[in-house]
């Protein structure tokens, strides 16, 4: 074999192995292989995923929480905020629910959706969604102040972390200094689900 | 032996190889996911009887035959969205023995149009309505042996597709058998 037929054979090897190690190197753990496909919106704009599409409305936010109970209404307090999410939802295909909904705050920590407020009828969580057939509704939070600034809502149709390669929708709130400020300073005291 | 008479059988032997590459990954592909995606195709197919709409078509043991399928015109009463109609399907059923009734427990009708998307009876039935919602009947309308059942259901559909969705009734099972209610 000649010197330069080696030096042609060593190259490729090292190519070879060069292109084996940046595959290793990209190659997504577990974790990320089978994690949801995320369809990215921003408030105000109808986000369509797979099973579900959603558009978010617009944001409140309260101190308590007024819901539905045997005999009559109870108040929910909070040690932090309610978030309430006005939203209007249809699914795409076949009949479908708002399983999974949280807000994601800017450092990544995740609220799920409260399900202190049980089934109220204006919860969009609680309603059937009929493909193509528009459907409002309410998602409610639990979570701190803090964490409202540019959140996020993800929403899908099955409960979160319990459905691989399912699609999600990533929607962002808007909730920028200014639109904070002016959702804060408008907190309603009760937020009442019973006549929202 | 000569330079050339050297290189031939080698190069065969790559030859052969690259040709036998393709059926080789044919066949790792086949065992590392062959279960799973044959499960999944048995998973995707759909045992469906066609029902024309002028005779009534034995399915699960009952014979069934669609008698009404309309969209309702809007009512003040009960608004619904821009965009969405009301459909009403009516169907008759005629169980044929005790086993048939006892499969009418586990049935749903649901509407499908051309596009295979499928929606389920939803928004409130009108006061009047007297019939029964499901096909197992109602308190007051039992199924029984060779007597005709007629029951009712409403559906909310896009008004662009209010024109085209068929019923179907679902019985279960593995797959679930359906029964397309055809309008003609």
């Amino acid at each position: 074999m000649s010197a330069r037929r080696r030096f042609s054979d060593a190259l490729l090897l090292a190519a070879a192995f060069g292109a084996l190690a940046v595959m290793r190197a990209s190659t997504p753990n577990y974790t990320r292989l089978i994690a949801p496909i995320d369809t990215h919106g921003v408030r105000g704009e109808l986000v369509r995923g797979r099973s579900l599409a959603l558009r978010v409305d617009g944001v409140e936010v309260a101190r308590r929480l007024r819901v539905p109970a045997p005999g009559g209404v109870r108040e929910l307090d909070s040690g932090g905020i309610w978030l309430v999410v006005h939203a209007t939802a249809q699914a795409v295909e076949r009949p479908e629910r708002v399983a999974g909904a949280a807000i994601v705050g800017a450092d990544g920590r995740r609220y799920a959706h409260s399900d202190r407020a049980g089934f109220a009828r204006a919860l969009l969580a609680a309603q059937e969604l009929q493909a193509g057939v528009p459907a409002r509704g309410d998602l409610v939070f639990e979570l701190p102040q803090a964490v409202l600034a540019d959140a996020h809502l993800v929403a899908s149709a099955h409960p979160l972390d319990l459905a691989p390669l399912d699609s999600r929708l990533d929607i962002a709130l808007g909730l920028d200094a200014a639109t904070l400020a002016a959702a804060l300073s408008a907190a309603r005291d009760v937020y009442d689900l019973e006549r929202p | 032996m000569s330079a050339h008479g050297v290189a031939a059988p080698a190069w065969r032997v790559r030859r052969r190889s690259l040709f036998a590459l393709p059926p080789l990954f044919a066949l790792a592909l086949w065992v590392a996911v062959g279960d799973s995606w044959s499960a999944w195709r048995a998973s995707q197919r759909e045992d469906v009887t066609d029902a024309p709409a002028t005779i009534a078509t034995a399915f699960g043991g009952s014979r069934w035959q669609l008698q009404q399928l309309d969209a309702v015109a809007d009512d003040p009463l009960q608004p619904v969205a821009a965009g969405v109609a009301r459909v009403r399907v009516r169907v008759a059923l005629t169980p044929g023995d005790e086993a048939a009734i006892k499969r009418l427990d586990r049935c749903t009708l649901a509407l499908v149009d051309a596009h295979g998307r499928r929606w389920s009876p939803a928004g409130s039935r009108p006061r009047e309505v007297r019939l029964p919602a499901q096909c197992n009947g109602s308190y007051d309308h039992r199924p029984e042996v060779g007597a005709p059942l007629v029951f009712e259901q409403w559906f909310l559909v896009p008004r662009d597709a209010a024109a085209e969705v068929e019923p179907r009734v679902v019985l279960d099972g593995r797959p679930p058998a359906q029964l397309r209610l055809r309008r003609d």
